[in-house]
C-alpha cells in the first residue's frame, strides 16, 4: 500500500464517516440548512419542511375537495334520479353508471358496450331520431337532447329523457360524449292524463253546445206529438205513428241528457244519501240488467260515509258500469260491487291526475270478464269510443260516468288485465250532511189545466209556437214574444195582468231572470217559470231553490209542462 | 501535557451556521462553552452564516448547517450537528 493510496483511503473513510454523521444529524433533527451545489442561498430545512408540509396539506385538501365534489355530483345525480354514461368516439366503447343501468332495467353485466347495442334497446319508432341526434352531437353539432322510449327486458316500456355533450381532446378533436339519462315515464303519464282531460273538456263544451239546440228541436217534436195525440179523430195508425215519434223523441232526449251530463251541463238535484242503502235497493234491478248467467256480489263496508249526489245520477253510474261489466263477460262470470271509506293522501293523488286529497267513499265494480289492453284503457272514458258493435252501445256510457263524477267532485279509476277482468273504482267525496232523500212526489196521473194568462218568451220560433199550442190546449190564455224587448212592449200594451211569465233561461240580449225583474208589470211579484236547455254558465244566475222550483228542463212533454205550470201558479 | 497545551493554543475553528436557526444557535453556544472551559488559553473561532456566504460554505465543502470545521491543528476535521455531544466535541477538538 503506497502512502498516497493510504491517505486517499483515509480521506475516503473520513468522508464516509462525515456522511454518516450528516445522516445521523439529519435524523436526530440537528440540521438547520442545506447548501445547494449551485451555490445559491442554502435552503433552510425548516422552511423546506414547512413548504413540504403545506404542499402536502394542499394536496390532501385538493384530494378531499375532489372527493367531495365527486360525492356531491353523485348525490345530485341520485337526487335527480339520473344516470351517467359516456361514449368513447375513437373506440365506440360505451360506459354506463349503475344508475343508468337501473334506468334501463338492466344489471351492470347486461349493459350494452357499444352504441349499436344500446340503440337496439330503444323503441323502434324513436331509434332513428335518437341515433341522428347522438351522431350530430358527436360531430360537434348541438348538444344532444331527446326523449325516447326503451323496452325493458320484462317487456315494459319506459320513457327516458337524455342529454349529452361532446368533450374534445387537447387538440380540439371530438373525443367522447358525456351524457345523463332519467326515467320520465311518470311525467309522461301525467302529461297524457292532462291531455286526456283537456280533450274531454273540449268535447264536453262541444256536446253542450249541440245539446242546447238539439233540446229545443226535441221539445218541438215532443210537444207537437203530444198535441197531436190529444186529437179525438186520430186513426189507430196515426196514433201509433205519433206514439213512435214521441218515444223516439224521448229516447233522443235521454241521449242528450247523457251528453249534457258528460258536458257537466245537466240539471242535477243532489241530495245527501247513503250509498250502501242506495246500492242495496238497486240490486234486484241490476241483477235483471246483467242476466242470470252472471253472479252479482255485494260487499258493503260497514258505516260507509254519506255522500252528496243526485240519486238518479247514482243509478246511472251504477247501471253504466254494470252494463259494461256484463258486456265484458262472455258467458258466465262474477260481477262484484263493493263500497269502502278511504282517506286519499298525496301519494295517491300523484298517481291519479283527477284525484284530490281527502275523505272519499269508494264504490268498486269488478268483473271477471275479458279485460282491456292498454290502448283500449287509454280511450275508455272518451265519448263515442266503443268496443261494442254498431247498435250495441252508444260509446257514451263511461264518458257519462266520468262526467257525473266530475260534476260531483269525484273521480274514477280503472285497472284491467287482459283475460282476468276489470275493476272500475269511483270515488265520491264524503258529505258532512245527513241523509235527506225524502220520497219525491209521485207523478200526477191526470194533466192539470187552467185559465190564467201566460206570457211566453223564447227566441226559438218553433219552440215558442209549440209551447203556446201546448198551453192553449191546456186552457190557458197565451201571449208570446220572441225576446225581452217584445215582451216588455206586450206587457205595456196588455190590458189585463199576466199571471205567469214562462221564459227561456238563455236568450240573446237578456236572460229570463233579468227580463222578469224589468217587466213593467202591475204586479211586481209576477210568477215566473224558466225553461232551460242546459245548466250553462249563465244559468248559474239562478239560485238552487229557483232551479228546483222555478225551472223546467227542455225538452219537456205536455204532462210535465202542465203540472209544472200549475205548481208555480198555485204556489202562494 | 505541556505540548498538548501548546497545541490547544493553536486551535482554529470555523462554525458554519444558518442565521438564527435553533440548531445553529445551540451549536454556537455549545462550541463557545467548550472553548471557554477547555481552550481558554487561546483559540480562534470564526462563525460563518452560510445564508449570507453560501460560496464560502461551498468552497469549504460544507453541505449542511451547523457544521464545525476544525482547521488547526491538522488534520482538518468536521463535526456535524448542534454539537450537544460534548465528549465527541472535546475529542474532535483534541481536548481530553
Amino acid at each position: 500500500m503506497t502512502p498516497r493510496a493510504g491517505s486517499a483511503n483515509i480521506a475516503l473513510l473520513q468522508r464516509l464517516a462525515e456522511a454518516n454523521a450528516t445522516i445521523n444529524a439529519l435524523l436526530t433533527g440537528q440540521i438547520d440548512a442545506v447548501v445547494e451545489s449551485t451555490g445559491h442561498t442554502p435552503v433552510l430545512l425548516a422552511e423546506a419542511q414547512a413548504a413540504l408540509r403545506s404542499s402536502e396539506s394542499q394536496l390532501r385538501e385538493k384530494t378531499v375537495r375532489l372527493a367531495e365534489n365527486i360525492e356531491r355530483t353523485n348525490y345530485a345525480l341520485r337526487a335527480a334520479r339520473m344516470g351517467l354514461w359516456e361514449q368513447d368516439l375513437l373506440t365506440n366503447e360505451l360506459r354506463w353508471s349503475a344508475a343508468t343501468a337501473a334506468i334501463f332495467g338492466l344489471t351492470m353485466e347486461q349493459t350494452p358496450t357499444s352504441a349499436e347495442a344500446f340503440l337496439g334497446m330503444v323503441h323502434a319508432d324513436d331509434r332513428q331520431g335518437l341515433a341522428e341526434s347522438l351522431v350530430s352531437a358527436g360531430r360537434g353539432g348541438a348538444d344532444h337532447e331527446s326523449e325516447f322510449r326503451v323496452v325493458w327486458p320484462d317487456g315494459s316500456t319506459h320513457w327516458i329523457a337524455g342529454r349529452a355533450t361532446l368533450l374534445r381532446d387537447a387538440n380540439g378533436a371530438p373525443e367522447r360524449i358525456l351524457g345523463v339519462v332519467s326515467d320520465i315515464s311518470e311525467r309522461k303519464a301525467l302529461e297524457a292524463q292532462y291531455r286526456q282531460s283537456q280533450k274531454m273538456d273540449a268535447i264536453g263544451q262541444l256536446a253542450g253546445g249541440v245539446a242546447h239546440d238539439f233540446n229545443n228541436m226535441l221539445g218541438v217534436i215532443l210537444g207537437h206529438a203530444d198535441l197531436a195525440l190529444l186529437g179525438d179523430d186520430l186513426t189507430a195508425a196515426a196514433r201509433e205513428a205519433l206514439a213512435e215519434i214521441r218515444s223516439a223523441a224521448e229516447r233522443s232526449a235521454a241521449l242528450t241528457r247523457q251528453l249534457l251530463t258528460f258536458a257537466r251541463r245537466q240539471e242535477i238535484r243532489p241530495t245527501v244519501l247513503d250509498l250502501n242503502a242506495h246500492v242495496a235497493g238497486s240490486m234486484k234491478m241490476l241483477q235483471r240488467l246483467i242476466g242470470a248467467d252472471i253472479a252479482l256480489g255485494w260487499l258493503p263496508a260497514a258505516d260507509v260515509w254519506p255522500i252528496r249526489m243526485d240519486p238518479s245520477q247514482t243509478d246511472q253510474v251504477l247501471m253504466n258500469l254494470c252494463v259494461n261489466a256484463r258486456d265484458a263477460i262472455a258467458d258466465v262470470g262474477t260481477l262484484t260491487i263493493a263500497t269502502a271509506n278511504c282517506a286519499l293522501d298525496a301519494a295517491f293523488c300523484a298517481a291519479h291526475a283527477d284525484a284530490t286529497e281527502g275523505e272519499f267513499v269508494r264504490l268498486t265494480v269488478s268483473d271477471t270478464g275479458r279485460g282491456m289492453a292498454d290502448d283500449v284503457l287509454m280511450h275508455v272514458f272518451e265519448p263515442f269510443f266503443t268496443t261494442k258493435g254498431v247498435g250495441e252501445g252508444t260509446g257514451l256510457g263511461l264518458a257519462t260516468v266520468y262526467g257525473v263524477l266530475q260534476q260531483n267532485n269525484g273521480f274514477i279509476t280503472v285497472s284491467s288485465e287482459v283475460g282476468s277482468g276489470t275493476t272500475f273504482a269511483i270515488f265520491l267525496p264524503r258529505s258532512a250532511g245527513v241523509d235527506d232523500s225524502a220520497a219525491d212526489s209521485d207523478d200526477v196521473s191526470t194533466v192539470p189545466r187552467g185559465h190564467e194568462t201566460i206570457l211566453v218568451v223564447d227566441d226559438d220560433p218553433a219552440m215558442r209556437r209549440v209551447v203556446t199550442a201546448m198551453l192553449t190546449s191546456l186552457g190557458y190564455t197565451v201571449r208570446s214574444a220572441s225576446g225581452p224587448t217584445e215582451a216588455m212592449q206586450l206587457a205595456r200594451d196588455h190590458p189585463g195582468v199576466f199571471d205567469l211569465l214562462l221564459a227561456d233561461m238563455v236568450m240573446p240580449g237578456m236572460n229570463g231572470r233579468t227580463l222578469a225583474a224589468q217587466l213593467p208589470d202591475q204586479r211586481v211579484d209576477i210568477k215566473r217559470l224558466f225553461m232551460s236547455g242546459f245548466t250553462g254558465p249563465r244559468s248559474g244566475e239562478l239560485s238552487e231553490v229557483e232551479r228546483e222550483h222555478s225551472s223546467i228542463a227542455k225538452p219537456f212533454a205536455l204532462a210535465a209542462l202542465a203540472s209544472k205550470v200549475r205548481e208555480v201558479l198555485d204556489r202562494a | 501535557m505541556a505540548v498538548r497545551k501548546a497545541r490547544k493554543a493553536g486551535l482554529r475553528l470555523r462554525l458554519y451556521v444558518a442565521g438564527h436557526a435553533p440548531n445553529s444557535l445551540r451549536a454556537i453556544a455549545n462550541v463557545k462553552a467548550v472553548c471557554a472551559e477547555h481552550f481558554s488559553a487561546g483559540h480562534e473561532l470564526e462563525i460563518v452564516d452560510m445564508l449570507e456566504h453560501p460560496q464560502r460554505a461551498l468552497a469549504d465543502g460544507i453541505i449542511v448547517s451547523p457544521t464545525l470545521l476544525k482547521l488547526r491543528p491538522l488534520p482538518v476535521q468536521r463535526l456535524i450537528g448542534n454539537l450537544s455531544d460534548t465528549p465527541l466535541l472535546l475529542q474532535t477538538l483534541g481536548g481530553s
